[in-house]
This record gives structure tokens, C-alpha cells and sequence, in this order.
């Protein structure tokens, strides 16, 4: 079904075309959501409230752009005006972001550290200490490959920005890591031995 | 080749692995059958609402036209009819009131409710 119809069908009170969208869009919002509010308890009821904006303003939808970057532009809206409600600072400049150093060693024993579903967990980890504009750019580029142009509509950031992000969040990651597993280098040598 | 740039090279391709990995955390099974619901309320309540307007609208358009079309023939009989409402316009606008909300509870609470409870009858 594509976007012109599903929404003619939304608009008609369908139920089957209102559960075909949720269904179709529910991963991107929560994706977008989780990633940008943390893992709480509000995330899903936010993703509900998203939701329940995009049926209500659906008639406005021009259809000027995807349905998608439509749908995710709420999501990222609204999240942010949850963030700010709870007092959480979004704005942080691409030159001021450090990765957080941890006291805490990422890993009990060096076997653990050989496991490569451990290392994802500590890839995530530093992914999750990330600040939210970050986050939310490697997330819509990575997990959801979403284009340049489609992240610049959702979030208003500049092209520019946004590549910044990037570059910068991945250089954070990669560094975050390594932080918290100094000897990262018998890690990917067992890797490629194995 | 360099040992130290292959490492790094295994570190990013690791990275690319997580970052485009799906959370750990799902949304719950019911999420979409609970949004549904909401939807379906929300729905319900603004077409209700909708409905409730109109009609009130009609029957107070009537009734406005009925007293203009009376008003200038029947002026000298009505006057103390009007005059009664005037004195007692306490009474008139709680009497008003009273039918308003009878009218709001019949039409559309009475409905939402019962709307609601086929909904959550029927088991979706």
C-alpha cells in the first residue's frame, strides 16, 4: 500500500489501514524514541503519543516529503520537548562532547572480552553515553539508513551538522571503547583467528 | 602491513555490527492493540461531539427563527411572556442548562460509554 492511500484509508477511519501504519512505522518511532529518551518507562508511552499526534494531524500531511520522515520529524519534535521537559540539555556543540571516562572496568576477564556479543554490549554502552543529537543521527543513519537529505528534514540540522555528528559520534565511540577496554588488541586478534 | 591499523579496522567494522544491530529493548505485544483503542476513543468522542454540535445548532437555529417569525406578529401578546423571562432569567438559563446537559448526556456520554463497553466486549 503506498503513502497516499494509506493515508486516504487513516483518514476514513479504517481500522485495518490505522493498524497497517502503526505496524509499518512502530519500529522507527521506538528506535528514535529509546534511543533519544533512554531506557524508561515513559518511552513507550511517548511512542503511544506520537502516535496518537500522527492520527490526529494526518490530514494536515501535504505529502512535500516520505511519510516516513513526516512520522519521524514528530517523533524527534516531540522527544526533544519530552527531553526538555525533564530539564535534559540537547544542544551540545560537536566540538564540546568528550567521551565519558568510566571507572569501572568494561569487562570482568579478559575472556569476556573475547566474546564479540560482550563487545557490542560495550559498543552500546559508549553509544548510549553519547549526547542525544548524536545519538539520534547515528541511529536514523545507521540503524533505520535513512539518507542525509531525509535526517536534515526530520532534525533541521544542516547537512554539515549532521555529518559532523557522525563523524564525530563514531570517533567518540571508537575512543569510548577503547577507553574502557584498554587492551583492545588480543580482542581482534581471537576475532580473526576465529 | 600494519598490525595497529588492522585493529582499528576490526574495531570500526565491530562498530558498523552494533550500530546497526536492533535494540535489545521491544515494544511491549499489546502496543499496537492499546494505541487501536485509544485511537478508536478518540475518535469515537470527536464524532460524538461532532454529532452533538450540529444538533444543538439545528434546534437552537429553529428556535430562533421561530421567535423571529413570531416575535413581530404575535409582538403585544408576547410581551409579558417575555417580560416573565426577563425577571426570572436565573430560572430560564438553569432550565436551559438542565435541557443542554440532559441532551450532551443523553446523546453523547450515553453513547461514548456504551460504545466502549461493545468495544471491550468484543474482545480487540
Amino acid at each position: 500500500m503506498d503513502d497516499a492511500t494509506l493515508i486516504a484509508q487513516v483518514q476514513n477511519g479504517n481500522e485495518h489501514a490505522n493498524r497497517f501504519l502503526i505496524e509499518k512505522y512502530k519500529n522507527l518511532v521506538w528506535h528514535m524514541v529509546l534511543r533519544m529518551v533512554d531506557q524508561t518507562e515513559d518511552a513507550e508511552d511517548l511512542c503511544q503519543e506520537i502516535f496518537l499526534r500522527v492520527f490526529k494531524d494526518i490530514g494536515k500531511f501535504r505529502g512535500e516529503s516520505k511519510l516516513s520522515t513526516w512520522i519521524g520529524t514528530i517523533s524527534y519534535n516531540m522527544s526533544v520537548t519530552y527531553l526538555r521537559k525533564k530539564g535534559k540539555n540537547i544542544m551540545v556543540s560537536v566540538d564540546d562532547y568528550l567521551p565519558v571516562a568510566s571507572d569501572k572496568p568494561a569487562v570482568e576477564s579478559a575472556d569476556e572480552a573475547f566474546d564479540k556479543s560482550s563487545m557490542k554490549k560495550i559498543v552500546h554502552r559508549v553509544i548510549d553515553s553519547l549526547p542525544v543529537q548524536y545519538r539520534t543521527v547515528i541511529t536514523l543513519f545507521y540503524l533505520e539508513e535513512l539518507s542525509y537529505k531525509e535526517i536534515e528534514e526530520i532534525t533541521g540540522m544542516p547537512d554539515g551538522t549532521i555529518k559532523s555528528y557522525l563523524n564525530r559520534g563514531r570517533q567518540a565511540i571508537r575512543e569510548g571503547v577503547l577507553q574502557l577496554v584498554p587492551d583492545m588488541r588480543p580482542v581482534v586478534n581471537k576475532e580473526v583467528i576465529n | 602491513m600494519n598490525p595497529e591499523n588492522d585493529h582499528l579496522k576490526e574495531l570500526d567494522a565491530l562498530i558498523t555490527e552494533a550500530l546497526k544491530e536492533k535494540p535489545e529493548w521491544e515494544l511491549s505485544l499489546s502496543f499496537t492493540d492499546t494505541l487501536l483503542r485509544k485511537v478508536e476513543k478518540r475518535l469515537t468522542w470527536r464524532e460524538l461531539i461532532r454529532e452533538f454540535a450540529m444538533k444543538t445548532g439545528i434546534v437552537a437555529g429553529s428556535l430562533v427563527v421561530l421567535l423571529v417569525c413570531l416575535i413581530f406578529p404575535l409582538r403585544e401578546s408576547l410581551n409579558p411572556f417575555l417580560l416573565l423571562i426577563v425577571e426570572h432569567w436565573q430560572l430560564v438559563t438553569g432550565a436551559g442548562f438542565l435541557i443542554l446537559f440532559t441532551f450532551f448526556s443523553d446523546q453523547v456520554l450515553l453513547k461514548f460509554f456504551s460504545k466502549q463497553r461493545l468495544y471491550a466486549g468484543s474482545g480487540s
